[in-house]
């Protein structure tokens, strides 16, 4: 007489103790036999089963046990997300344009200083004070130079850090890890 | 914010601005790009989240800090968790 197989096992979801995520486990259950009568042969199986979810958002078995509890939480959940990333997005809108905005302020500056620089120094050239002009034209050209190498320097450096940012999130890296939070001790 | 924003470019700004006058071959205009474009939209939410982790952990810590927890018991509390 061979045994019943056993129904299905439930589903359950727990935390990975390795990585923190939220695994979806079936048990093992007891193993299931059967004869294969031409082959004289004797086969028994073992199923289990494990999936492993990661993102932003939970898993639809962590959504569909929430909303067990609470019918509303998906949407509370979802909405939530939405409104979050559009604040940020509006967030990085403000910072960006007001960055540009002092970019086109510095270009308009730049221009400024380095026109009336060269007219200055043709001006005072031409009305006898020819060291001055140049001294004049070489400090603006001078001066605009190296706030040009200083700035690529310093955008090049920023553009690296950002880089090793990226690679460390990619990598999973925890969030405290990758900012510094004040000190409350 | 600025941990995980804006990570394709540098921040503009005025010394950068007035950098660009000399700057007749556009070489200010540089960006980390991504291999793909599924990539590109990938590490973007990774960012998003990201942010909202480093909105929580601070939070967190304003909290900690203000009913009198030590930092070292808020991570003390997180690795049992």
């Amino acid at each position: 007489m061979l045994p019943e197989p056993d129904p299905a096992p439930e589903k359950q979801v727990a935390l990975s103790p390795s990585t923190g995520e939220p695994e979806i486990l079936v048990p093992p259950g007891e193993p299931t036999f059967s004869f294969d009568t031409a082959g004289k042969k004797a086969l028994m199986s073992l199923t289990m089963k494990a999936e492993v979810h990661t993102g932003p958002l939970p898993s639809p078995a962590v959504l569909r046990e929430l909303a067990e509890i609470y019918p509303e939480a998906p949407k509370i959940i979802f909405d939530e997300f939405k409104a979050q990333a559009k604040h940020r997005r509006d967030l990085e809108q403000v910072v960006v344009r007001s960055g540009a905005r002092g970019s086109l302020r510095g270009q308009i500056i730049g221009g400024v200083i380095g026109c009336s620089g060269i007219l200055g120094s043709i001006y005072a050239a031409v009305h006898g004070f020819p060291i001055f002009g140049e001294i004049l034209a070489t400090t603006c050209v001078v001066s605009l130079a190296v706030l040009f190498v200083t700035g690529r320097e310093a955008q090049k450096k920023e553009r690296i850090e950002k880089t090793e940012i990226r690679e460390r999130m990619k990598r999973g890296d925890p969030v405290e890890t990758l900012v510094s939070p004040p000190d409350t001790e | 914010m600025s941990d995980f924003t804006g990570h394709l470019y540098a921040k503009p700004s005025l010394a950068e601005g007035l950098g660009r006058t000399l700057d007749i071959g556009a070489t200010f205009d540089c960006y980390n790009d991504s291999p793909s474009t599924e990539e590109a939209d990938f590490m973007a939410t990774v960012s998003d989240w990201y942010a909202v982790g480093a909105d929580l952990l601070s939070a967190i810590n304003a909290y900690a800090s203000r009913v009198g927890f030590k930092k070292s018991d808020v991570a003390r509390a997180r690795s049992r968790s």
